[in-house]
């Protein structure tokens, strides 16, 4: 597996156009790959509890933001290629692989196209089997999920 | 209740007359429904993420060329008129921008059924119910015999 990149310097600025707009978070590092799976590691920059959860907090408000936007916009279209270009989804995984437990809570509760984030974000593997239908690759990615203990 | 309202969304629902058939579902889209199939979303995706089914031999996926191609391997050829003709089934493809956008398939009774994108399937009561700034306009007519 492809070794993955620190961007723990990078601030995020919020989700777009939203009333979170102005504020600028620390993003703590990404998680370390450990074999095929993820372990996150105590941030550098937050270091209490306290802030850690604020970190939480937010990245979670402005997920779901962005995907109630993604959702919203792109609820008619037949393609979920197209619905992987919209801005939203692309600032979704702009966040990095932080966001992969809440992209895989949202697809436990919607079964939303969160295939090509969830690619993406996984350094591009795939457990789903060739040939699986959409509602068998989802079932897959939250197997996937469960293994790695990143959603219940 | 649903935070959205499809009249608002597809104005011209409103004189064309629609139903509600069945609840949301991101399973399939509305190329697999136009051919009877709920089990798979079809799509030729960009990366290669499985979960979509695109027929093999037909290309690309974002072509006027390649959805007609899709419903001629299933026994559709173009035609010109969208009227119901007995013992026939039609496909009526709409377009924007120059990129297929939405598939119908019409009912025996002359109506149209669609499923827009991962949301509900609707029977609406004419092609025009659907165009405007989401699906574009109607750019081909396919029709095969009804089995």
């Amino acid at each position: 597996m492809q070794a993955i990149q620190d961007r723990s310097a990078e601030t995020y600025n919020g989700p777009l156009n939203s009333d979170a707009s102005s504020t600028v978070m620390r993003i703590p590092p990404l998680p370390q790959p450990v074999g095929r799976g993820l372990v996150y590691p105590p941030t550098g920059s937050v270091n209490t509890t306290s802030e850690r959860t604020d970190v939480a907090t937010s990245l979670e408000r402005d997920f779901n933001i962005l995907a109630a936007r993604w959702q919203r916009e792109t609820r008619y279209l037949s393609s979920a290629s197209k619905m992987a270009m919209h801005p939203a989804y692309q600032r979704i995984i702009s966040l990095g692989q932080r966001v992969i437990p809440l992209i895989l809570r949202d697809l436990q509760q919607t079964r939303g196209h969160w295939l090509w984030a969830l690619y993406v974000l996984s350094e591009f593997q795939d457990p789903a089997p060739e040939g699986a239908t959409f509602e068998e690759a989802v079932e897959a990615w939250l197997h996937w999920g469960r293994t790695q203990g990143l959603v219940a | 209740m649903p935070d959205y309202n499809l009249e608002d969304d597809f104005p011209n629902l409103r004189e064309s007359g629609w139903v509600k058939t069945s609840e949301p579902d991101p399973k399939y889209n509305c190329v697999a429904w136009s051919l009877h199939d709920t089990r798979q979303w079809w799509e030729l995706m960009d990366l290669p993420i499985r979960g979509y089914y695109w027929p093999p031999g037909v290309d690309r996926d974002d072509t006027m060329e390649s959805w007609i191609r899709v419903f001629e391997i299933h026994g559709f050829r173009v035609c010109d008129a969208a009227e119901a003709e007995e013992g026939y089934e039609k496909v009526a493809i709409y377009i924007s921008n120059n990129e297929p956008t939405h598939v119908a398939r019409q009912l025996v009774s002359g109506a149209w059924t669609s499923k827009l994108g991962t949301h509900e399937d609707i029977t609406h009561d004419t092609l025009r119910g659907l165009v405007g700034e989401d699906y574009g306009v109607v750019e081909k007519v396919l029709i095969r015999q009804r089995y």
